[in-house]
């Protein structure tokens, strides 16, 4: 196969001595240093590698005979099956980090099975792909020697166990520390956070507690680790009591504004149907190859695109509402869906080195079409965002949008403006059109049936 | 079963830790590992305890079960 020397390596692998990631010619490729050799070819020849792949528990990588990023280094190139969207754990509800963790787990056991251990346990080792978690590092396994502790052991701990214990135990939105803390949530702060009783459970006292404790009891100390070891079974009463510990964490959801907001709105029966046709009807004009539903809640109408077959993220604030659509997926094997948690008014910005180690949402896109149903009248009015800079934002990250215009006549924005002073008198039908027109040309519009509200079918201006 | 593992584990473990943290050694460089390192040398035997239980556990239940469900095959074929 022939493909250009212009390669650029990717900023989110560059910590791993065994290899790195580097994109050319539209590619994914990733190099495997000569300092991994031995772990790669016990991964490949042991079995290990054919088994995960036919679990799907690890992404599928075919050998390439290219010429290397960095030679000196190389020993071989792959290039593993793309994954079409990059999320990220903070990003994920409840339920998506659970299984992530998991995941991670039972890579460990079926590692273990072939002599082989996890050397890292990142949460952005996992990506949601046709609906399910799955393992994209290559690289992270190495062969286990007997005696040895499981050194990924503190960063599983930071990664998976943490935020989960707090969001079962104190507050689901705390998933969001993941998005301050790169490494994981540090222990010390999980154990403050967590409530008294979180000691009763053994596993949170032992991995959580005693855990950070330990971390503070010898930080700065001198100590020999090499005579610490933990012989097979204890390696895997630990991975089993981690594995016990994830599972008897539970969330429930206590219903919230939004997971109820289809019950609660004004729509009746025929004009939910109308919008779902017209919807429908806009995809059929549009085709797109992706789709962002923004402000999708529980996926009503980003099911919509993903029945079509269009891979589709529905993005919404609510961690309920994530986490309802995201048990829907798993309940129903959908694949085409991925649903992600997202404040539109903060979206995921770069972080981590130089932040650039996890892309910011908008370097992720754009979309090729965008999905703003019900949206604009929370921006424009909850959150003061003009309408000028609302269709500058929509024409960045997309390049065909289906928009509603929801007025001030509605009962949604009479609920809006109920408790504060109507400063927005901009807010107008004609005053969107023309706005809008500024970055997009209208393709189609349709009134609503027994409603004020109208759809859009816009084409970003080139 | 699974309880009085629960309590067991919940009240012994920690005492044992505990006591084990006074104890220090000071031959080599230590990275940031080191307390993840020996948490895990010090739970680690616990754990592999309670997985023994566990696994013996489930063949002491599905030897039950099996044995119940034959019962029950063979009083289907009698009725």
């Amino acid at each position: 196969m022939e493909i250009s020397k212009g390669n650029v390596d990717l900023p989110s692998s560059f910590r791993d001595p065994s290899g790195f990631l580097f994109k050319r010619g539209g590619s994914i490729f990733r190099q495997v240093n000569t300092a991994y050799k031995e772990n790669y070819d016990h991964l490949t020849t042991s079995g290990l590698y054919e088994a995960l792949v036919n679990e799907r528990l690890l992404i599928p990588h075919d050998v390439f005979h290219i010429e290397p990023a960095n030679s000196d280094k190389a020993y071989k190139i792959i290039r593993p099956e793309l994954v079409e969207f990059i999320s990220y754990p903070y990003e994920w509800c409840f339920s998506q980090l659970k299984d992530a963790a998991l995941t991670t787990l039972k890579i460990q056991k079926l590692a273990l099975d072939f002599g082989m251990s996890l050397k890292d346990c990142s949460a952005y080792n996992i990506q949601f792909r046709k609906g399910k978690p799955i393992f994209i590092d290559t690289l992270s396994f190495e062969k286990y020697h007997e005696g040895q502790p499981w050194v990924a052991y503190r960063q599983f701990c930071q990664h998976f166990l943490a935020p989960l214990a707090l969001m079962a135990y104190r507050d689901v939105r705390l998933n969001q520390l993941l998005r301050v803390y790169i490494d994981g949530v540090p222990l010390d702060l999980a154990s403050s956070l967590l409530p008294f009783r979180s000691r009763f459970s053994f596993s949170l006292l032992s991995h959580i507690h005693l855990h950070a404790r330990s971390q503070k009891h010898y930080s700065g100390r001198s100590v020999d680790t090499s005579r610490y070891k933990i012989n097979r079974l204890s390696f895997l009463g630990l991975v089993d009591s981690l594995e016990s510990s994830i599972t008897g964490l539970k969330w429930r959801s206590k219903g919230t504004e939004w997971v109820g907001y289809y019950r609660d709105t004004n729509y009746s029966s025929d004009s939910l149907q109308h919008k779902k046709q017209i919807v429908a009807e806009f995809l059929d004009k549009l085709s797109p190859k992706t789709v962002w539903d923004l402000g999708g809640n529980v996926g009503v109408f980003s099911r919509i695109a993903s029945d079509k077959g269009i891979p589709t993220i529905s993005f919404d604030i609510d961690t309920a509402a994530i986490e309802r659509n995201y048990l829907e997926c798993v309940t129903k094997g959908e694949t085409n869906i991925l649903p992600l948690l997202t404040d539109l008014n903060n979206p995921s910005p770069g972080i981590g080195w130089a932040n650039e180690e996890r892309t910011s949402l908008l370097a992720r896109g754009p979309a090729d079409t965008v999905l703003a149903l019900a949206l604009v009248h929370h921006l424009a009015i909850s959150n003061n965002v003009p309408l000028t800079k609302i269709a500058d934002f929509l024409s960045n990250i997309c390049n065909s949008l289906i928009i509603e215009f929801v007025p001030k006549s509605d009962s949604q924005v009479k609920r809006l403006l109920a408790t504060r002073e109507d400063i927005f008198p901009d807010y107008t039908q004609l005053e969107f059109e023309r706005v809008f027109g500024l970055y997009f040309a209208t393709i189609s519009s349709l009134r609503l049936r027994e409603s004020e509200r109208t759809i859009y079918l816009m084409r970003r201006i080139a | 079963m699974k309880h009085i593992t629960r309590i067991i584990a919940a009240s012994a473990a920690p005492a044992f830790i505990l006591l084990t943290f006074r104890h220090t050694a000071t031959d080599q460089y230590l990275d940031a590992g080191t307390g993840s390192i020996i948490i895990q040398a010090l739970i680690g035997g616990f754990v592999g305890l309670l997985l023994v239980l566990k696994i013996y556990w489930n063949k002491v239940n599905n030897f039950f079960k099996n044995l119940s469900s034959r019962g029950k095959k063979r009083g289907d074929l009698q009725g």
